[in-house]
């Protein structure tokens, strides 16, 4: 896999090209601003871009308005948007459109997971943090057919917001695929979600919904 | 001229110590000491600027009596001794047409008064015309054969007959060209003409006297009491409008004389009426009588003096007699709920007709005068001062500048309304400046938390972050040589270094810790990291901590504007305790010239330490180095 990183911080650019790299991944390209970034994707055309959300010249959500651009120029391109700190609206319309990702700065450390959420994005999936999605299953009130969900469903319907696959959700919670999908079914039942054996299509439902409850209320 | 009038002066004082020996009639004396005020007053009118004219005509109305005077003295003296018989006679003679000298000097007083010119060359006709035909008559007079009433049918005679008509209407010309000067002037002239028709009035009320003393007495005498006094009035009210024309409100004196002819001459009437009828009925013992009624009207009449001068100040006066009925119904209004004091200048501007009228009122801290709108209102020299005990609050003024200054009498009778106007914007002015400064400090600590966000966030978090992927990287080489990894291990710990120093500096930047030890501890660090030298004098024993941290960021903020801005050399603070407050003062040697610009770290200041209910001045002159001083209050 190939991949542009856009990050102003040159400790943190470096540190984390280096990372990447001990994996085995190639990181093709670094630039330290907005457009520097751009430039690099319509360069290299990677399968996958890493931005940060805020980058010069700007301060403000350069990374974001950049990842924008490349989307509508590389529809194949994968991007993960990186943060420093959680902001739900936005990520959730982002990440929505599928082949998208947006994750705390801090979830680098875990390097696999992140890695496999690269992977992910790059395959045309996506990934939400677990903070914005910790965020989007709080119940606000107490009719939401959330409140219907067991504990373990709940957790389910959480990874399945992160965007991870059933294979994914198994090896996470130590279940069978089997179990997952029983799980999966009872929640998109409960719900009133179309069930779709689809990974991707059924997290964009999934987004939907959730965000569409957390923005009505 | 003014020493020939002195000269002359002392000559009329010789005459008069002489005096008591001659047999002289009793007005003699009385005459030479009336013409005294006109001659010291104009002696002095005569000293100011613009003065000259006005001062040597009115020595001159003082030194005509007097001349007379001597003649008549001259005229007896020539009487008593038979020897002189002849020249008393042809003294007599010489002067039977002077009295027209007597009106002389008030008739062009009145023509050039108050500034010594004409109201236009035209009326150089009456200047000049005056005084020959004044001249004429008395030369008439002293060459003519006879009296002229001896000889009716002479030719001279006819000529002096024809001379006083004449003489007449110049005299009503005089008069006249004082209302046109009045019509076209503004401010200070008419109020300066205004004092003179005051003593004007002297001429009815003379003529009254007169009457009084026909109808009592029998006689008409008394009018010489009136002559007298005019005497001494047509130069008192010139001197006033002279050197003081706002002395007094003359106004008001006009419109109390007015009234109190006005009672006096209805006195009179009924007097006479009253007097006639008794004269028929009674025959001729009626003095008694006349008496009595007078004692009577003049109590019945008492009471309807004030009633007449407010009918004399509604004629005489309908602005301003409009302008104290409205502000009195506002009054009325505003203490019934019904209006706000605000009002006060609509109610003016319909009262006083003049739709551009302002107020300006004077608000704490400013020296300017402002609409209620905060519309800046210029003083002009016809804008009326509102006074409250002793201060001027407010200002009243006319939109044409030279319309009249609006009597005094309103701007007293707005006083409370202005006053209360004023407190109301004195209010609103501080509770807006409270919710301004409440604003700007909210502002000022999003913005403070807004940079401390992004300093955490650029500087500390991502430098745990990236120290988090070195562990990470370790971790995975663990199996490389032990000096590659102790290398990463000693990268690793360099970096968590870094992190803790800049979380240290954001941690200053919130509140030194130094302030734990004092203001002086606090300071002294300030100093040590400054990049010029800081003078510190420090004479403050502990103080509570809100003080303490406020003393201590205005220095550091005067400071760190010294040392981007005005390229000092070298700073100096100083911190002082005085009656209760904390005086910080920070001076340094540079280029001078800060302002407290709104959004600037000094106007951040100045909100800061008004917050704590203390001020803070900048005095930056260009070129002449900034000073910032804060006094901030201790508390108890």
């Amino acid at each position: 896999m190939r991949i542009v990183i856009g990050e102003d911080s040159v400790l943190f650019r470096e540190g984390l090209a280096r990372l990447l790299e001990d994996h085995g991944l190639a990181v093709v390209a670094t630039a330290g601003d907005a457009s520097g970034a751009l430039e690099a994707i319509r360069l290299h055309r990677p399968d996958l871009a890493i931005l940060d959300v805020r980058m010069p010249p700007d301060l403000a959500d350069d990374g974001a308005r950049a990842a924008g651009v490349a989307r509508s120029e590389f529809p194949d391109l994968g991007i993960v948007l990186l943060s420093q700190h959680v902001e739900t609206r936005h990520s959730v319309d982002l990440v929505g459109g599928g082949g998208f990702g947006y994750l705390l700065k801090d979830r680098v450390l875990d390097v696999d997971d992140f890695i496999a959420a690269l992977r992910r994005v790059a395959a045309g999936g996506s990934a939400l943090d677990p903070e914005v999605v910790a965020r989007l299953l709080v119940v606000r009130r107490r009719d939401s057919p959330l409140t219907l969900l067991t504990a373990r469903e709940t957790e389910v319907l959480g990874l399945m917001a992160e965007g991870r696959t059933n294979a994914g959700i198994s090896s996470r919670l130590w279940l069978t695929e089997r179990t997952v999908e029983t799980h999966v079914s009872s929640i998109m039942a409960k719900l009133n979600l179309p069930a779709d054996a689809h990974d991707h299509r059924r997290v964009l439902a999934v987004l939907a919904y959730l965000n569409s409850r957390a923005t009505a209320f | 001229m003014v020493l020939a009038m002195a000269a002359v002066s002392a000559v009329i004082v010789l005459v008069e110590v002489g005096a008591p020996t001659d047999p002289a009639p009793w007005w003699f004396v009385a005459q030479l000491v009336v013409c005294i005020p006109a001659l010291v007053l104009g002696l002095l009118i005569s000293l100011q600027p613009s003065g000259a004219v006005v001062g040597v005509l009115l020595s001159f109305a003082g030194l005509v009596p007097a001349l007379l005077g001597l003649v008549d003295v001259l005229g007896v003296v020539a009487e008593n001794n038979p020897a002189l018989g002849e020249a008393a006679a042809s003294v007599r003679q010489a002067t039977s047409g002077a009295w027209m000298l007597l009106f002389l000097p008030f008739a062009l007083l009145l023509l050039v008064f108050p500034d010594g010119r004409l109201v236009s060359r035209r009326w150089r006709v009456v200047a000049v015309g005056l005084p020959m035909v004044v001249a004429g008559f008395c030369l008439l007079g002293a060459f003519s054969p006879g009296a002229a009433d001896e000889d009716p049918v002479g030719v001279v005679a006819v000529v002096a007959f024809t001379l006083l008509p004449v003489f007449l209407v110049m005299l009503a010309a005089c008069a006249g060209s004082t209302v046109i000067r009045y019509r076209a002037a503004g401010g200070k002239v008419r109020i300066q003409l205004r004092w003179l028709a005051l003593s004007g009035a002297i001429i009815p009320l003379t003529l009254l006297i007169g009457w009084a003393g026909d109808l009592l007495f029998g006689e008409t005498d008394a009018v010489i009491i009136g002559i007298l006094a005019s005497y001494v009035a047509i130069p008192a009210a010139v001197a006033v409008a002279m050197f003081k024309h706002d002395l007094y409100d003359v106004d008001r004196a006009i419109m109390a004389t007015a009234a109190n002819l006005l009672i006096v001459g209805g006195i009179l009437v009924v007097v006479a009426a009253t007097s006639a009828v008794a004269g028929l009925v009674a025959g001729n013992a009626s003095i008694v009588i006349a008496v009595v009624v007078t004692a009577i009207t003049a109590m019945a009449l008492g009471p309807t003096r004030r009633a007449a001068e407010r009918w004399v100040g509604r004629h005489l006066y309908p602005a301003r007699d409009r302008s104290l009925r409205a502000i009195d119904d506002l009054l009325g209004r505003v203490h019934a709920g019904q209006a706000p004091p605000e009002d006060l200048q609509a109610v003016l501007r319909v009262a006083l007709r003049d739709s551009g009228l302002q107020i300006g009122y004077r608000l704490p801290g400013s020296r300017q005068w402002c609409e209620i709108d905060g519309t800046q209102v210029v003083q002009r020299t016809n804008a009326a001062p509102i006074r409250m005990s002793g201060r001027e609050i407010g200002l009243i003024v006319p939109s044409d500048r030279t319309a009249d200054r609006p009597a005094a009498d309103i701007a007293s009778a707005a006083a409370l309304l202005a006053e209360m106007v004023r407190l109301r914007l004195e209010l609103a002015s501080a509770l807006k400046e409270v919710a301004g400064s409440r604003e700007r400090l909210l502002r000022a600590s999003y913005s403070e938390r807004r940079r401390l966000e992004q300093d955490l966030h650029d500087g500390a978090q991502q430098r745990l972050v990236s120290l988090g992927m070195a562990l990470r990287l370790l971790q995975r080489h663990l199996d490389d040589p032990v000096s590659t990894v102790s290398g990463m291990l000693d990268a690793a710990v360099a970096e968590i270094g870094t992190a803790v120093a800049e979380l240290r500096q954001i941690a200053h930047g919130l509140r030194p810790s130094s302030l734990d030890d004092g203001l002086e501890a606090a300071l002294t660090n300030l100093s040590r990291s400054s990049a010029i030298p800081i003078e510190l004098d420090i004479d403050v024993g502990a103080l509570p901590d809100l003080v303490s941290t406020t003393a201590y960021f205005v220095a550091n903020e005067a400071v760190a504007n010294a040392v981007k801005h005005s390229e000092a050399v070298k700073v100096a603070v100083c911190v002082q305790a005085v009656d209760g407050s904390v005086n910080v003062t920070i001076s340094d040697d540079g280029l001078g010239g800060a302002t407290l610009r709104p959004g600037s770290g000094l106007a951040g200041l100045v909100d800061r330490v008004s917050a704590v209910g203390g001020g803070l001045r900048v005095a930056s002159p260009i070129g002449g180095g900034t000073v910032v001083e804060a006094v901030i209050p201790c508390g108890s």
